[in-house]
């Protein structure tokens, strides 16, 4: 076992969590380095200082006589003050027009039901973090790695030509913008689509900062909004993704017909919504899109 | 025996197994929910939702080899968030990195480069409050079920309901983060050791 190799299961090590032949290998290399040990012995003074720190010491008596009161009536005991969190849970949103009403009526029923998965904020249904918006993330990542490699070579480079050759392979409507006049450059495209769900996959990488952007098109996939159904042909998902790395991805997304949109970098969510907003006004005429144009630009952060 | 008589007897067998196996842990939900909230009066309202969620459920608990501990702190952390406003949105932690790839992050990284204790441990614990505060929920959940309650790696996967793999990497990363923020306190307030080593 070499110092790359004993960094990785130093905390293992320190933590008796290592199967026997691999402790035996740590404790080899450890009477040789010297510089190792002293990060087993780093890892046991963080994990004393935490316990110092954090140990509040036993619970107090009172608690335990009302865990024991309410053990006799489960169903009735809630705590008595709710929560502040609980009292500013819902928030108000508001659109501009009488579909947007009808919706605000709608998801606040919903809301009634999904008061843990969903919060409104003007404009945007946002979705808290669930396995879609995850997945969204994960696949950007892995492909992002293979940067221009992503690209299949059985594609064109021409974006109406991939649209319509992916289009009718995977029988989708395939989302292939030109985002040129939004500082992007097309790196690749493939047919990976989401983490097993098929469907195509097209990386762009920013002009100015060499970020990148993927925009995936999907079967319709209802989970990625929670489930939630409403009246309505498009509505935006979106979420945050953290990397190991420490890279944060915006993930938005939105139902169209049969298919599902999403977009995922690492870029304000602003900045993802106009380029959502951008791509349907420029590739279908002027169409805006019920609660998706005006209403969202005016109240996103 | 009456169906009323039956069903006193089945909740009261009910009760003294969950007092048995459940109820000793109190102290341990007690404290890590203190840490979730900071806040003595919270952390017993969030302690009693999570004791009664649990009973309600305690037919459906199976005892394993690391008994109910594991299974309240889970309770625990899904009432927690589900009821915690977040005036930022939490983002979702990418739970692939596997746990034998992510040593190629230790090369050329700036993780690693530090020298071994060169923190003075005696003196650092405000600091660590501050560092603690700025992990990423999903990080400080499993350094301070490390470190606290001292759960094995198994346990903590039950908890947080990821890959042992997972808690592995997350608390190296959180080791990691916690030594950064710490270093950056020592060089502002000159308690490294390092700077006495000269």
């Amino acid at each position: 076992m070499n110092c790359k190799e004993f960094r990785k299961y130093a905390g293992a090590f320190a933590d008796g969590e290592l199967e026997v032949a691999q402790n035996l290998e740590a404790l080899e290399h450890l009477n040789m380095c010297p510089r190792c040990a002293e990060r087993v012995t780093e890892i046991t003074n963080l994990k004393t200082a935490l316990k110092r720190t954090f140990d509040v010491g036993p619970a107090p008596h009172v608690l335990r006589d009302r865990v024991l009161a309410a053990l006799d009536s489960p169903e009735k005991s809630t705590p008595q003050q709710p929560s502040n969190a609980a009292r500013r849970r819902v928030a108000f949103f508001r659109w501009g027009t009488s579909l947007g009403l009808a919706a605000a009526i709608t998801l606040a029923v919903y809301m009634a039901w999904f008061p843990q998965d969903v919060r409104l904020q003007p404009g945007i249904l946002t979705v808290m973090a669930n396995q879609p918006i995850h997945d969204v993330g994960a696949q950007h990542q892995a492909c992002a790695l293979l940067g221009a490699k992503h690209h299949n070579a059985s594609l064109p480079r021409d974006l109406s030509e991939i649209s319509r050759r992916l289009g009718e392979e995977l029988h989708l409507a395939v989302l292939a913008p030109n985002l040129e006049a939004q500082g992007f450059d097309l790196l690749g495209a493939d047919k990976c689509g989401i983490r097993g769900r098929p469907g195509a996959h097209l990386l762009y990488h920013s002009i100015a900062t060499g970020e990148l952007l993927s925009i995936f098109t999907v079967g319709r996939w209802e989970q990625l909004d929670a489930g939630l159904s409403m009246e309505q042909s498009v509505r935006l998902s979106e979420g945050e993704v953290l990397a190991s790395s420490g890279d944060e991805f915006q993930v938005v997304a939105w139902h169209e017909d049969a298919c599902t949109h999403a977009l995922c970098g690492p870029f304000s969510r602003k900045r993802l919504v106009g380029l959502v907003t951008q791509m349907r006004i420029t590739s279908a005429g002027p169409r805006p899109v019920p609660g998706l144009a005006s209403p969202l630009l005016a109240h996103a952060p | 025996m009456s169906t009323t008589a039956g069903d006193n007897s089945a909740g009261s067998a009910k009760r003294a197994r969950f007092e048995q196996h459940a109820l000793p842990h109190l102290d341990i939900v007690y404290r890590m929910a203190c840490t979730l909230t900071d806040d003595e009066v919270e952390a017993e309202d969030l302690s009693q939702e999570t004791f009664t969620r649990a009973f309600n459920g305690f037919d459906r608990f199976e005892l394993r080899e690391y008994g109910a501990r594991p299974w309240l702190l889970r309770i625990l952390y899904n009432v927690f968030y589900s009821q915690r406003v977040r005036h930022r949105r939490e983002p979702t932690l990418l739970d692939d990195v596997d746990f034998d790839h992510f040593a190629d992050e230790l090369d050329g990284g700036a993780w690693d480069t530090d020298t071994p204790n060169s923190i003075n441990w005696d003196n650092v614990d405000e600091e660590l409050k501050g560092a603690m505060a700025n992990l990423q929920p999903a990080h400080r959940s499993v350094i301070l079920l490390w470190s606290i309650e001292g759960l094995s790696y198994k346990e903590i996967a039950h908890v947080c309901d990821c890959a042992i793999g997972t808690v592995m990497s997350r608390l190296y990363r959180a080791r990691q983060l916690l030594k950064r923020e710490l270093l950056g306190y020592a060089r502002d307030r000159r308690i490294s050791t390092e700077r006495f080593d000269r």
